[in-house]
């Protein structure tokens, strides 16, 4: 744990320090920032209560750990199904921001929940999008100043992580983006104003965070605000170098016996990794 | 809430027992880490929260050492402050210590160096005498001032100050007498 010998861990231990006091903001704010980073599934309540459903998310993240087990044996068989890369993708994509949603990944290797980004609008230009801490409610709205919203959770709880290394998105912030792309999860939040640039070159950092991150499971809302899971997976790469992830909707049916997968949403890189 | 209850609640109840354990500690793990880091603010919270979390991976570890766990709270703060101040000196992302520690005296760089690491100070300080032990703890795991080392201790600042640079001159003799040179 540490190099010191336990003499002086016994000497600090005697010395007095109760001048050091942490205000009741202060206290409250690291615990929140603690909780998340051990990925704590505390979900409290959120702003907007008449929209969603506290129960709804609660009784998502009690189900969460059995249903990824069961995705984790359903993949091989829905991969069979997945369209070439040639192929015109039948499902709404990333690029052309026709998806019915914004993709949010919340949650990662130690399963914990983040934030939640709530859509007010369906539309994804001149939407509504606030970033929920479910942990206290706390809002963070980004309205209007963006054209879209990532959440990416970066998984792992420790500092030394290179899963959290700030310099991976430092390295795109001299391309000229006009997005907002928050990097949180584990208590790690970046965001990160990034103007001009094109969608490939945009997605292109986006998926190769998500390549180099592995699959995601995720929340993500519907238009009527209602809450379903999904999991988000790096498929391959074809032979032209283009990328494929995708992402299945697992909410609509029952999961327990592999049913009703309501959605598959495939997302491509033109980029070679 | 005494330290041994918040291990054992720990134990119990991580969460419960993590919050017991930040009320308690948050000041001074917020005080040593905010001035190693006093050249990148940014990085305080992040660290502050590490500590907690190492503390709380590790508080099995701590237990079995009853009545330690400040000073492991202190020293893991330490050691995460200092291993972030490294690797943001490497990155070049701190702004010079010239600047941000004229209103100080507390020279980080001076104890991030090794020369003051945990190993050579536990010599030192096994031949100290109190309160010159405190004193150097004071200054080199808690980061205090002098200011603030004479109002916790009640001692004459010259006498503090003293009492600083005879254990340097010490440390110094001990790094010769061992072969290693600054």
């Amino acid at each position: 744990m540490t190099n010191y010998n336990y003499d002086i861990i016994d000497i600090i231990s005697s010395i007095n320090t109760d001048n050091y006091v942490a205000s009741d903001m202060e206290i409250e704010k690291t615990y929140q920032y603690v909780m998340d980073k051990l990925g704590f599934n505390v979900i409290g309540n959120t702003k907007s209560t008449s929209r969603h459903n506290v129960k709804k998310y609660l009784e998502i993240a009690a189900g969460f750990v059995f249903i990824i087990a069961v995705l984790t044996l359903l993949i091989p068989k829905v991969n069979q199904q997945i369209p070439s890369a040639d192929s015109k993708p039948p499902y709404p994509t990333f690029n052309n921001k026709v998806s019915e949603t914004i993709p949010i990944y919340i949650g990662g290797s130690d399963m914990g929940m983040g934030y939640i980004l709530e859509r007010e609008e369906p539309s994804i230009q001149d939407t509504a999008i606030v970033l929920i801490n479910p942990l206290t409610g706390e809002t963070i709205d980004f309205t209007g100043e963006w054209e879209y919203v990532l959440t990416v959770a970066t998984g792992g709880v420790t500092s030394d992580n290179c899963q959290h290394d700030p310099n991976y998105i430092i390295d795109y912030s001299q391309l000229d983006y006009k997005e907002y792309i928050y990097f949180g999860g584990s208590g790690k939040c970046y965001i990160k104003r990034i103007e001009g640039g094109s969608e490939t070159e945009k997605t292109d950092m986006i998926w190769s965070y998500i390549l180099r991150e592995g699959s995601r499971v995720g929340i993500e809302l519907k238009k009527d605000g209602s809450p379903y899971l999904y999991i988000l997976y790096f498929v391959g790469e074809t032979d032209e170098g283009t990328v494929l992830f995708q992402a299945i909707d697992v909410s609509g049916g029952d999961v327990e016996k592999g049913e009703n997968f309501t959605r598959i949403i495939e997302f491509k890189s033109s980029r070679k990794y | 809430m005494s330290d041994a209850a918040i291990i054992a609640l720990l134990e119990s109840n991580s969460q419960e027992g993590l919050h017991e354990l930040i009320k308690r500690y948050r000041g001074l793990v917020g005080s040593i880490v905010g001035r190693i880091l006093i050249a990148y603010p940014l990085d305080i919270e992040e660290c502050i929260a590490d500590t907690f979390v190492s503390v709380w991976r590790h508080s099995k570890q701590i237990s079995s050492c009853k009545g330690t766990l400040k000073g492991f709270v202190a020293c893991i703060s330490r050691n995460i402050a200092i291993d972030r101040y490294r690797k943001l000196v490497k990155e070049r992302r701190v702004i010079p210590l010239e600047e941000s520690e004229m209103q100080s005296d507390i020279n980080i760089a001076e104890i991030v160096e090794s020369k003051y690491d945990a190993v050579l100070i536990q010599y030192l300080i096994d031949d100290m005498t109190e309160p010159n032990r405190e004193i150097f703890i004071r200054k080199f795991f808690l980061i205090q001032t002098n200011k603030e080392i004479v109002e916790y201790m009640g001692l004459d600042e010259k006498q503090v100050k003293n009492r600083i640079y005879q254990g340097k001159l010490r440390l110094k003799a001990m790094l010769k007498e061992r072969g290693v040179s600054r």
